[in-house]
C-alpha cells in the first residue's frame, strides 16, 4: 500500500524538455561562428569609480590593477570613501601620494554617513564627476574587492565600436577558491560567466556585475536605481529596455566571494529578490523585440527555468517523503529494512531503460560537456568530484536560497545586505 | 585572451533548431528505453520458455526413467521458481501491471508456479522433507469486489518478510510462497481457486489450511 499518491510518471517530462532546449541553444551559440574586431586607433578616457567602505585589505591591490593597465589613454580613478571607519582613507590618500599622474589620476571623495546601498554610492560619484565637468569618455565602477587583468580596458574600450554597445562587461571568477563553500562558488561562477559568455554572442547580456564600464553619454541621463538592492541587474535590464546592449569580454575578472553560509545567504537571498523586483519592473523585455533575451533568456531560463528548477526540487522532496511514508508503513507492518538490493544485468537493464533515467543520463552527460567547455574556455582546472558535489548538493543550497528570496519578495520581508 | 564579436545573426534560428534538437533527443531517449526495455521483455520470455521446458522434461525424466523425486532439491527448485517471479515483478514495475505482454508471460509463471508447487508437495508426501507451503491470492484490480489492492499489497510485503526471515535468518522451517492473481485467465489457476474455495482477497493456503489477511505474528505462529 502507498501512503502518499504517486505522482504521474510524466511529471518529469517538461523539466527535462525545458533543461534540454535551454542547454542545446546555449550549445548552437557556442558553435557560431565569430569574426576578430579591429584594433582601436583611439584611446578614449576613462574613470573608474570605486565605492569605498571599509576595504583597507583590498584597495591598494585594486587601485594597481587599474594603474596598470595596458592602455595609453588617460584612466582616472575616483575612490568614493562611504564613511569607513577603517584606515581607508588613509591608504587611498598613500595611494594617491604615490601613485597619482597625469595620465593615471587619483582621487578621493567622501560621504558622511552610510546608508549601506551601493547605489546610493555610485550615484553620490556621478553627481561628482558631472558637477566638475570635462567628463571621461568612459565611465565604470568597480568594487573594491575585485581586481582587473591587465587587457581589461584595452579590450572593453575596443568592443564600444560594436554597433549599440552601450556598455562592457566581463568574465568574473573568485579570488579566494580554498574553503568548501568558496570551492563550490567557484564552479557556480565558471559556469554563470561562460553562459554570460555565451550569451554576450547574441547580445542578451542583462547584468552590470563588479565591474561594468558605460559611455558616460548614457550614465548623464540614467543614474543607478536607489530603491533595488540589484542595482547592477537594473541598470543592466534599462540599457537593454533603451535598445543598446553590454557587451561580455572574455577577460578574467576575479573577486573576493563569501566564505561563510551567512554571508553567502545574505548576498544570495538579495540577489534573488532583486531579480524578481526588476523582472516585474521590465516585464515588457520579454518580446521579440528585444532578440534572444526577450524571446529566450529572460521568459525561458530566468522565469521558466526557475518554475522548473523550484519544481524539480519540489518532485525530488514530494519522492523522498514518499518512500519514507511507505517504509514507515511497511516497517509498522514487520517488514524490515534490508541491503540486499538484487543488482544484477537484467535489473540494472530494466531501471535504465526508463525513459526519465536515460533523459536523466543525458542531461547530466550534456552538464558534464558543458562544464568541460567552460573549463576550457576559462583556461581553469576544478576537481571533478567537486562538480558532482555542486551539482547535486551544492545546488540544494542555491534552491533553498532562492525559495527564500521568493518568499521575502512576496511578503514583502527585510533583506539585508 | 583574443577579442571576438558576435556575428549578428537573428535568433529566430536557433530557437527553432534548439527546439527541433530537443525534440530529436527526447523522441531518442524514449526509443532507446523501450529498446533496452523490450530486449529485456525477450529476455524473460526466453528464461521462462527454458524454465517451463526444464519442468516438462523432468516430469518426462522421472516417468521414463522412474527416477527418485528426492534427489531433487527442494530449495534450488524453488529458487529457480523465484528468480523468475522476481524478473516478474521488474517487468510489471517497468510496463505497468495492466501490460498485455507483461499479463501473458504472467499466465505463463503461474502454470510454472503450480507445476513447481506440486512437485514440491510430491517432494514434502514421499521425501521426509519439511517446510512450509504458502499459496498466496492476491488482486491487482483497483476497486475489485474481491478485496482491496492496498491489503494484498500490505500482505505481500508481510509474507516477504516472513519468507527472509525463515529461509535467510534460520528463524524456523523453510517457507516456498506461491503468489496468484485471483482474475487470472488461466484455468489451472482458477481450479486452484476451486480447490481451496477462494473468493476474497487476500487469501493465504497455508499448508494446506485457509486464512484470510494476517499480520506477521499469526503467520509466524502457523508456519514455525
Amino acid at each position: 500500500m502507498t501512503v502518499l499518491p504517486q505522482l504521474p510518471i510524466w511529471i518529469v517530462y517538461p523539466l527535462l524538455f525545458v533543461g534540454f532546449f535551454i542547454a542545446i541553444f546555449y550549445l548552437l551559440i557556442f558553435f557560431k561562428k565569430s569574426r576578430t574586431i579591429e584594433k582601436i586607433t583611439s584611446f578614449p578616457s576613462i574613470t573608474f569609480m570605486i565605492p569605498a567602505k571599509n576595504v583597507q585589505t583590498t584597495l591598494e591591490s585594486c587601485v594597481l590593477k587599474i594603474i596598470n593597465q595596458n592602455y595609453e589613454g588617460k584612466i582616472s580613478i575616483l575612490i568614493i570613501n562611504d564613511a569607513s571607519t577603517d584606515n581607508t582613507v588613509k591608504i587611498a590618500k598613500e595611494l594617491i601620494k604615490k601613485y597619482s599622474k597625469e595620465n593615471r589620476e587619483i582621487r578621493i571623495i567622501s560621504r558622511e554617513k552610510s546608508t549601506g546601498y551601493k547605489s546610493h554610492v555610485l550615484n553620490f560619484g556621478l553627481k561628482y564627476l558631472f558637477s566638475k565637468g570635462n567628463i571621461s569618455d568612459i565611465i565604470a565602477h568597480l568594487d573594491a574587492d575585485t581586481f582587473i587583468p591587465r587587457n581589461l580596458v584595452i579590450e572593453g574600450v575596443s568592443r564600444f565600436q560594436e554597433d549599440k554597445v552601450m556598455a562592457v562587461t566581463s568574465w568574473m571568477m573568485p579570488q579566494n577558491e580554498k574553503k568548501f563553500l568558496a570551492r563550490m562558488q567557484k564552479i557556480e561562477y565558471l559556469m554563470t560567466s561562460f553562459y554570460r559568455y555565451l550569451l554576450g554572442r547574441v547580445d542578451a547580456v542583462c547584468i552590470a556585475p563588479a565591474f561594468t564600464m558605460f559611455k558616460s553619454e548614457f550614465l548623464k541621463t540614467n543614474r543607478y536605481d536607489e530603491k533595488t538592492l540589484t542595482e547592477d541587474f537594473e541598470i543592466a535590464l534599462r540599457v537593454k529596455s533603451k535598445g543598446y546592449n553590454i557587451a561580455y569580454l572574455d577577460e578574467k575578472i576575479t573577486t573576493i566571494i563569501p566564505e561563510k553560509f551567512n554571508e553567502l545567504r545574505k548576498e544570495r537571498v538579495r540577489w534573488w529578490h532583486g531579480t524578481f523586483q526588476n523582472m516585474f519592473k521590465y516585464k515588457h523585455l520579454i518580446s521579440p523585440k528585444y532578440g534572444a533575451l526577450g524571446t529566450f533568456f529572460l521568459p525561458i531560463t530566468v522565469i521558466l527555468g526557475t518554475l522548473l528548477m523550484l519544481a524539480a526540487a519540489l518532485i525530488i522532496v514530494y519522492g523522498v517523503s514518499f518512500n519514507t511514508a511507505n517504509l514507515v508503513h511497511d516497517m509498522l507492518l514487520g517488514w524490515k529494512l534490508r541491503w540486499d538490493v538484487k543488482i544484477d544485468f537484467f535489473t540494472v537493464s530494466l531501471f535504465l531503460s526508463d525513459t526519465r533515467v536515460v533523459l536523466s543520463i543525458f542531461a547530466l552527460l550534456i552538464s558534464i560537456l558543458f562544464f568541460s567547455f567552460a573549463l576550457s574556455k576559462a583556461n581553469e582546472k576544478v576537481n571533478f568530484f567537486d562538480y558532482l558535489i555542486s551539482v547535486f548538493v551544492y545546488g540544494w543550497l542555491l534552491i533553498y536560497f532562492c525559495i527564500e528570496g521568493v518568499i521575502k519578495y512576496i511578503f514583502k520581508l527585510k533583506v539585508t545586505w | 585572451m583574443a577579442r571576438e564579436i558576435v556575428k549578428k545573426q537573428n535568433s529566430s534560428w536557433l530557437f527553432i533548431i534548439a527546439l527541433i534538437l530537443s525534440i530529436v533527443i527526447f523522441l531518442f531517449g524514449m526509443l532507446l528505453g523501450n529498446y533496452i526495455a523490450l530486449t529485456q521483455l525477450n529476455t524473460f520470455k526466453q528464461t521462462e520458455e527454458r524454465f517451463l521446458i526444464d519442468l516438462v522434461a523432468l516430469e518426462i525424466r522421472d516417468s521414463v526413467l522412474k527416477e527418485d523425486i528426492c534427489s531433487l532439491s527442494s530449495k534450488d527448485l524453488f529458487e529457480e521458481k523465484q528468480n523468475l517471479g522476481e524478473m516478474l515483478t521488474e517487468l510489471e514495475r517497468r510496463f505497468g501491471k495492466e501490460n498485455e505482454d507483461v499479463m501473458a508471460k504472467k499466465e505463463i509463471y503461474e502454470l510454472i508456479e503450480i507445476k513447481t508447487l506440486q512437485n514440491l508437495e510430491s517432494i514434502k508426501k514421499d521425501c521426509n522433507q519439511d517446510f512450509n507451503t504458502v499459496i498466496f491470492f492476491y488482486t491487482n484490480k483497483k476497486g475489485d469486489e474481491k478485496g482491496s489492492v492496498d491489503g494484498c499489497e500490505d500482505q505481500g510485503k508481510i509474507l516477504d518478510q516472513v519468507v527472509w526471515d525463515h529461509n535467510n535468518q534460520g528463524q524456523g522451517k523453510r517457507v516456498y510462497i506461491f503468489a496468484f492473481d485471483i482474475n487470472s485467465q488461466n484455468q489451472a489457476t482458477k481450479a486452484l481457486m476451486l480447490k481451496y474455495n477462494v473468493t476474497q482477497v487476500p487469501e493465504l493456503i497455508i499448508n494446506g489450511n485457509s486464512y484470510g489477511y494476517s499480520v506477521k505474528e499469526q503467520i509466524q505462529e502457523v508456519v514455525k
